[in-house]
């Protein structure tokens, strides 16, 4: 332990020079302005930004990459609590309760409740990665198909909390979302499914460009079915000062074991590869649901709905590190850059990482750490400066939105066909909506769809075509005792 | 009335993807383990039965009525912000994304919300400017060229 300590202390003493503090803050800033654009993305950004990394030193380069990395889980709620576009897919969930605080004139909390529960989720997602880092990679190990496929069981039964009141209409919506995840190549036989002999179909269809559609684009028919005056009235009713961002003892009493169940579960679920932030988020969320004080408003501007969105969202970056650092493993598109860029340093990643380049990557940890409390910071003074320049601008924010979506949904594979598929379900979305069908079963489907059945299948293969895969191992077992024990009580 | 469509919509959808499945002889079950058919037509055969638990219930009146419509000025504008979008974004591989969005910014400023021409036009080359700037030369992304040779 005193190892660890001297270790940490050690890392935080490389980094506490001008030079490498102002790399941080470039890097949490431009993560935070990335993830508040929709459709770039923490990949798309972290992956734009990397060459100018690489003329730098490892370990003001991986700092400022891992700046950007957790900054855009920061920006990623700012625009889908003020717009209802979501920035990053985490960020969907946090725009169903965001945007209704906005609507309710509460935006100022909204905005600040995000910032705290991202804040608190990244620190404590890290002091855990600090002193248990090493040691829980070896269980992340463990998580084998049949411990996916229970995880993502757990994730589509928490759907029976979100389906609103009506149940079919939810169940309808999660169907067809995991319906949709079957679009393009089969992971497990490579067999292109539903793509109409369309070559663009084939990497399937983008959760992104789904959300931005359902969210932020069909929300412009909403606007234009008001009346001008009325047309942005929530910016104008929430005037965002830095004070407004203060949070009142009854949000902070709602929130705060929402920030920490989101915490727990994103930093558990970050370990897994292969698991990512938006499994995380919609997790929490659902969960929380049924733990929420505020039960008749959740999902329509209930702040503890927001609290756990966010800290699962940002716990998942330092729960990620946990395979990256510990084993070498890239545990999403994010970290496989980040692994890229240790490579292009000349830094042999592995399970040798921690004792090769101990120094490098205690500084990366205690970077994290500095670097949270920067974003906050920044935002902070951003947050009002931006809410006042969309107030400002309301006249023009019809078409401000649309060529943004366009623009971001462009961006995400460089091609016009997301485009298209982005207005499809913009119109769609609409019409959804007016018929009071929710989205987050949708969300929900198309996101976990993909990976249990490709976990439910390889489970069965590995096993030799037994059911029993899934009870004979205990953690796959436990998780499934858990899933019954839910659906009885 | 809209719960009908939808049932008929989503009926539509899980006949399509079974019809899919069994038209492209997709493997239902492999050697040991589903294959690539099976969640489909399951899920395809589970939209079907939603869809018709959902068309029983509309008849039965638990949805209630629906509510109001927009004006038809609201209509108008609706139609004429999906006319804009749709028509700028088909000349994409003609004169290029940016000039594009600059047809759909200065268009919906026109039209829908009626300011003068040399007003939307300004506004629209500042703010596409403005994308041009972060999008293609901060974040090379590269867009559609056209004619104009950006």
């Amino acid at each position: 332990m005193s190892e660890l300590l001297a270790s940490q202390i050690q890392g935080f003493v490389t980094i506490l020079n001008p030079l490498t503090l102002l790399f941080l803050l470039i890097g949490v800033c431009l993560g935070s302005v990335i993830g508040a654009l929709p459709g770039m993305g923490t990949a798309a950004g972290t992956s734009v930004l990397l060459p100018l990394t690489l003329s730098l030193s490892p370990v003001n380069g991986m700092v400022m990459l891992s700046g950007i990395y957790y900054g855009t889980h920061f920006g990623g709620g700012i625009t889908a609590i003020l717009l209802n576009i979501p920035g990053t897919p985490g960020a969907a969930i946090t725009a169903l309760d965001g945007y209704g605080m906005i609507r309710r004139g509460r935006g100022g909390a909204a905005l600040g409740m995000s910032q705290l529960a991202s804040f608190c989720g990244g620190m404590i997602s890290t002091l855990v990665l600090t002193f248990t880092g090493v040691s829980l990679a070896a269980y992340a190990l463990k998580f084998g198909q049949a411990e996916y496929f229970a995880l993502t069981v757990m994730g589509l039964l928490l759907v029976t909390s979100v389906t609103g009141d009506f149940p079919v209409k939810g169940y309808l919506m999660l169907l067809f979302g995991l319906a949709l995840g079957f679009v393009g190549l089969d992971k497990v036989s490579g067999v292109r499914r539903f793509t109409f002999g369309n070559i663009f179909l084939t990497d399937g269809i983008s959760v992104v460009t789904v959300l931005i559609g359902l969210f932020g684009f069909s929300e412009i028919l909403f606007t234009l079915e008001k009346d001008a005056a009325d047309a942005y009235e929530s910016l104008r009713m929430n005037q965002i000062r830095v004070r407004d961002l203060v949070l009142n003892k009854k949000d902070l009493k709602d929130s705060l074991p929402a920030i920490l169940r989101g915490t727990v579960i994103g930093f558990v679920v970050g370990a897994l590869p292969g698991a990512g932030a938006t499994i995380a988020t919609v997790m929490g969320y659902s969960y929380q649901k049924n733990k929420s004080p505020n039960k008749d408003i959740y999902g329509d501007g209930a702040i503890d709905g927001i609290a756990i969105s966010e800290a699962s969202n940002n716990a998942t970056t330092s729960g990620a590190m946990v395979p990256m650092l510990a084993l070498g493993i890239a545990g999403s598109s994010t970290t496989a850059i980040l692994l890229t860029a240790l490579s292009m340093y000349g830094i042999q990643t592995g399970p040798q990482l921690f004792t090769s380049s101990g120094d490098l990557v205690w500084a990366l940890i205690a970077s994290v750490y500095i670097g949270n409390i920067l974003v906050v910071l920044f935002n902070i003074a951003f947050i009002p400066s931006f809410a006042r320049f969309l107030a400002a601008a309301e006249r023009f924010l019809v078409p401000i939105i649309a060529v943004v979506c366009i623009v971001g949904v462009y961006s995400l594979k460089n091609r016009m066909f997301e485009v298209w598929i982005m207005l499809l379900f913009a119109i769609l979305g609409y019409f959804l909506k007016k018929a009071d069908f929710p989205a987050l079963p949708l969300v929900l489907g198309l996101i976990l769809g993909p990976t249990a059945e490709a976990a439910f299948r390889k489970a069965m293969i590995q096993s030799g075509g037994r059911f029993t895969v899934f009870f004979t191992r205990p953690l796959s077992c436990c998780m499934f005792a858990i899933c019954i024990f839910a659906v009885i009580f | 009335m809209r719960e009908k469509a939808f049932a008929v919509f989503f009926f539509g959808i899980g006949a399509l993807i079974d019809g899919m499945v069994l038209a492209e002889h997709y493997t239902i079950w492999g050697e040991y383990s589903p294959g690539t058919g099976f969640f489909p037509l399951l899920i395809g055969t589970l939209l079907m039965l939603a869809s018709v638990i959902m068309a029983i219930q509309t008849a039965k009146g638990t949805y209630g009525s629906p509510k109001t419509k927009p004006d038809r000025k609201k209509i108008k504008d609706m139609a004429a912000f999906a006319g804009i979008v749709l028509v700028s974004l088909l000349l994409t591989d003609l004169v290029g994304l940016i000039v594009s969005l600059f047809l759909v910014f200065a268009l919906i400023m026109l039209i829908i919300y009626r300011y003068s021409w040399w007003y939307s036009l300004l506004v629209s080359a500042v703010s596409i400017g403005i994308i041009y700037l972060v999008f293609v030369v901060g974040f090379s992304i590269r867009f559609p060229v056209g004619v104009f040779g950006f």
